[in-house]
């Protein structure tokens, strides 16, 4: 059931309806059930997969917050994390790991694909156990108290909006919500409807109709020239809208419902640096790194440095360039068992060294050339040189290997290829009424000032658009990228 | 009392009121949006365009020459080549077969034939699993200058946006294929429009598109029973075509083994079209949708289609392999005298 089909709509309708009716106290138990339900409507093996870390992660919690001893306490965690990780580990990263091992060893050794063990990799897999890990520190850490009730904890791993590609909610965040009280609330629901419907437009119009330049010129990159460039500008604005299409419907459907879920877009091509970038894509797996691995990692970087310095660098810089560039290339390889997400991770560390090197060495050429004087030059550079990097990256993250990638950056030339599409001129007259209407969402001012009409002006409006929707869609609309993540 | 009962209470007025309102204006901006459309549509595909039956039939030397006729849609249109007909037997075949092409317009299109061409001694006829699923478009149907056509074509339900998604992509689909001429760059409707070039098709070389891996979770679909959509047609056609002494080759394409398996009741699927095989002696059942009869595992013989896809076109290889076998069996229906040395 995706978000996208007709299935999923239903679904919800049923359980939107019923969930009205559903005693307080039992709503819990209703909203884990549809989530289980959900889950297993993709292969009913899945809710093993789910239950049983769920079972282990809530029970080292637990028995965490009992233990007497630091030893025994750090026994219970690395216990829950090893389950939790290495079901992650075998399920996704196995193959790679054999494959890998296999090419380096391939002269000695002689290692059998594990297509053969028919190892099933579950969707959203990567989404549940981050949530768990999280977990599982911030109870080590006494951040928050270990969940007693089996049954919230279990919704708040599996709850189905966010189950398969997030957003990553924290416990802390989450689970009060999922105890508290839901009032109906016409103008949340009424909130929510307008989210799904505008990630619904993203996804369905945007994202699918942009899915077919793209994946022809990445499939023949031959004789394309200056359309490679495009179609990697068009796969940056695909996969926002494939992905914040899916959160904006996730976290919708969830104010429906009565929470709130953390945002997981903030218009991140609009950001003027790399690293203003990762604090506005995919906020909840970013802020999720920042905490539990590039912090951590940058601060033991520091602890094994001896004195303040270290070949005439400072050791918080170490701590930085360490700490990103392992928090990158972990976050590359979380999003597939694929060499060319390392390398997507890579080149996002290598940035923000580089950023973070060269940041008074920018700072004087702008003084020089004087662009201080022109802020908003400076932000539209700033802008443009960003977008241009994070779009060379996507190249290897779409590309089906690396040397397909290569391949693809070679053929580029400066020129209109001589066979014009008119695919491409859809897109960019597609992409321009998207870029009008993200504009409009981003100032405040515009909102405030839609704020002022009339509510039967809103609502036809909303209607129109919602028509608008019916005849701009793909007719038969793909699958999310995310959910292989 | 439930909390949420209670609120609800509290606000239900606004509630019914917002969502009347609405449901309203949904229905009168569907309404004006199809209206728009509609009338676009009807000027676009006006007799006088390309898609003009007269012109195509008027560029066509040697009208007497085509004894075979081929129906069918876009899998036809890929699978079965004219060229490899007249290579092999000498005999020359008409192909009409293209994408949005239902039996509706089969069936005016062999009236038309008749009148402008001959009666063809052999009709093939590709059928599809979909085939009672399908609407012929409307730049079809607009060439036989039917008054009824609007009544025929669209589909009613609450959002006609909806119920008529497909003819409206199909109508972006022209208008964009319209552009992309302006371009310079040849499209398939043109080959469509021009005999020669249709029958020096050989289809396109397998592209990658075909979904190999079978997910864990694909949706199967159910075969669509006689009559569906233009089911009538379709009989109506084989009974002018026994009427006319026309022997009839009913071909079940090759579909990939993912489609094969999405299009899962093959039985009921195979017993409609043997049906016509015992009701007229004229009509014949050939099965090529087999792994026994093709190598419908091998992805190079498609260009899509897989797990989840309930549509596959053969790629270049895969209809040179189907043409190789189908045409050992044409050479049994066709007549003595119309097989000629092959060149």
């Amino acid at each position: 059931m995706l978000f996208n089909s007709i299935d999923f709509w239903k679904f919800f309708a049923v359980i939107f309806a019923v969930y009205f009716f559903v005693p307080q106290k039992f709503k819990w138990f209703f909203l884990l059930l549809a989530s289980y339900f959900f889950y297993g409507s993709w292969k009913k093996e899945y809710l093993l997969l789910l239950a049983l870390p769920t079972l282990v992660t809530y029970f080292a919690a637990r028995a965490m917050t009992a233990a007497q001893t630091p030893g025994r306490r750090r026994l219970l965690f690395w216990s829950g994390l090893t389950v939790s990780l290495g079901l992650l580990f075998v399920c996704k990263y196995l193959e790679l790991f054999r494959q890998t091992l296999h090419d380096l060893t391939g002269y000695f050794v002689h290692l059998q694909p594990l297509s053969s063990l028919k190892i099933i990799l579950p969707i959203g897999i990567s989404f549940f156990t981050f949530r768990m890990v999280s977990y599982l520190i911030d109870v080590y850490y006494k951040r928050i108290p270990a969940e007693r009730h089996l049954g919230i904890y279990a919704l708040y791993v599996s709850f189905f909006p966010q189950l398969l590609a997030g957003p990553i909610d924290r416990a802390a965040h989450l689970i009060p919500q999922l105890k508290a009280a839901v009032y109906f609330d016409w103008e949340r629901i009424t909130s929510g409807a307008r989210l799904i419907v505008w990630g619904l437009f993203k996804k369905i119009v945007i994202a699918d109709r942009l899915l077919w330049f793209v994946t022809q010129v990445f499939r023949h990159p031959e004789k394309q020239d200056l359309y490679l460039v495009f179609a990697a500008y068009f796969y940056a604005f695909q996969i926002y809208c494939d992905f914040s299409g899916y959160s904006d419907m996730a976290i919708g459907v969830s104010r429906m419902l009565g929470f709130e879920s953390m945002k997981n877009f903030d218009f991140p091509y609009f950001s003027k640096s790399i690293t203003e970038f990762w604090g506005r894509w995919h906020i909840s797996l970013s802020s999720w790194l920042r905490d539990y691995l590039f912090l951590p990692l940058a601060y033991a970087t520091m602890r094994r440095i001896k004195g303040e310095k270290l070949l005439a660098v400072k050791v918080e810089t170490w701590g930085y360039f360490a700490g990103i560039l392992l928090t990158m290339l972990l976050g590359g390889l979380w999003h597939g068992a694929s060499w060319t997400f390392v390398i997507w991770g890579a080149l996002y560390g290598i940035y923000q060294i580089v950023a973070y090197a060269s940041k008074r060495l920018r700072k004087k050429i702008v003084k020089k050339i004087g662009l201080q004087r022109l802020p908003w030059l400076h932000s539209a550079l700033s802008v443009f040189i960003t977008f241009n990097l994070v779009s060379f990256a996507w190249i290897f993250f779409r590309a089906a290997s690396f040397r397909n990638a290569l391949t693809y950056i070679g053929q580029i030339k400066f020129r209109l290829p001589e066979d014009g599409s008119v695919h491409f001129y859809y897109n960019l007259l597609l992409l321009l009424f998207f870029l009008i209407i993200e504009n409009f969402y981003k100032h405040r001012d515009h909102i405030m000032f839609w704020q002022r009409f009339p509510r039967p002006v809103k609502m036809a409006a909303f209607a129109f658009f919602c028509c608008l929707l019916l005849l701009l869609a793909m007719d038969n609309s793909n699958e999310f990228i995310y959910f292989q993540f | 009392m439930n909390s949420f009962i209670f609120n609800f209470k509290k606000q239900y007025k606004k509630v019914v009121f917002e969502l009347l309102g609405l449901v309203l204006l949904l229905f009168l901006f569907d309404r004006l949006l199809f209206l728009l459309i509609q009338q676009r549509e009807s000027s676009f595909y006006k007799p006088s365009s390309p898609y003009s039956l007269n012109d195509k039939f008027a560029k066509i030397k040697n009208k007497v020459d085509y004894q075979i006729l081929i129906f069918g849609t876009s899998r036809t249109y890929d699978g079965i080549h004219p060229r490899y007909i007249h290579n092999q037997l000498g005999a020359r075949a008409f192909k009409e077969a293209f994408v949005g092409k239902g039996p509706m317009y089969n069936y005016y299109f062999y009236q038309e034939y008749k009148k402008q061409m001959s009666i063809p001694r052999v009709v093939i006829y590709g059928v599809d699993y979909f085939m009672y699923n399908i609407t012929t478009e409307r730049r079809w149907m607009q060439r036989f200058n039917m008054e009824v056509i609007d009544t025929l074509y669209y589909n009613r339900g609450f959002s006609m946006l909806l119920a008529n998604k497909g003819k409206i992509d199909n109508f972006f689909d022209a208008i964009l294929n319209n552009f992309q001429k302006n371009l310079g760059h040849a499209e398939s409707s043109q080959i469509e429009q021009n005999n020669v070039l249709m029958e020096n098709y050989l289809g396109v070389a397998s592209s990658g598109d075909v979904v190999t891996q079978e997910p864990p979770q694909f949706d199967k679909v159910f075969f669509f029973k006689y009559p569906g959509r233009e089911g009538v047609y379709f009989s109506r056609l084989m009974e002018e075509l026994h009427r006319d002494k026309v022997t009839v080759l009913l071909i079940s394409l090759p579909d990939y083994i993912g489609t094969y398996w999405t299009n899962k009741f093959h039985r009921q699927y195979l017993r409609a079209f043997r049906y016509y095989q015992r009701k007229y002696n004229n009509v014949h059942f050939l099965n090529y949708n087999h792994i026994k009869k093709f190598a419908i595992n091998n992805p190079e013989y498609f260009i899509n289609g897989g797990y989840g896809k309930t549509n596959s076109h053969l790629s270049f290889a895969g209809a040179e392999i189907l043409n190789r076998i189908f045409l050992k069996d044409l050479r049994k229906y066709l007549p003595e005298n119309e097989i000629q040395k092959p060149k």
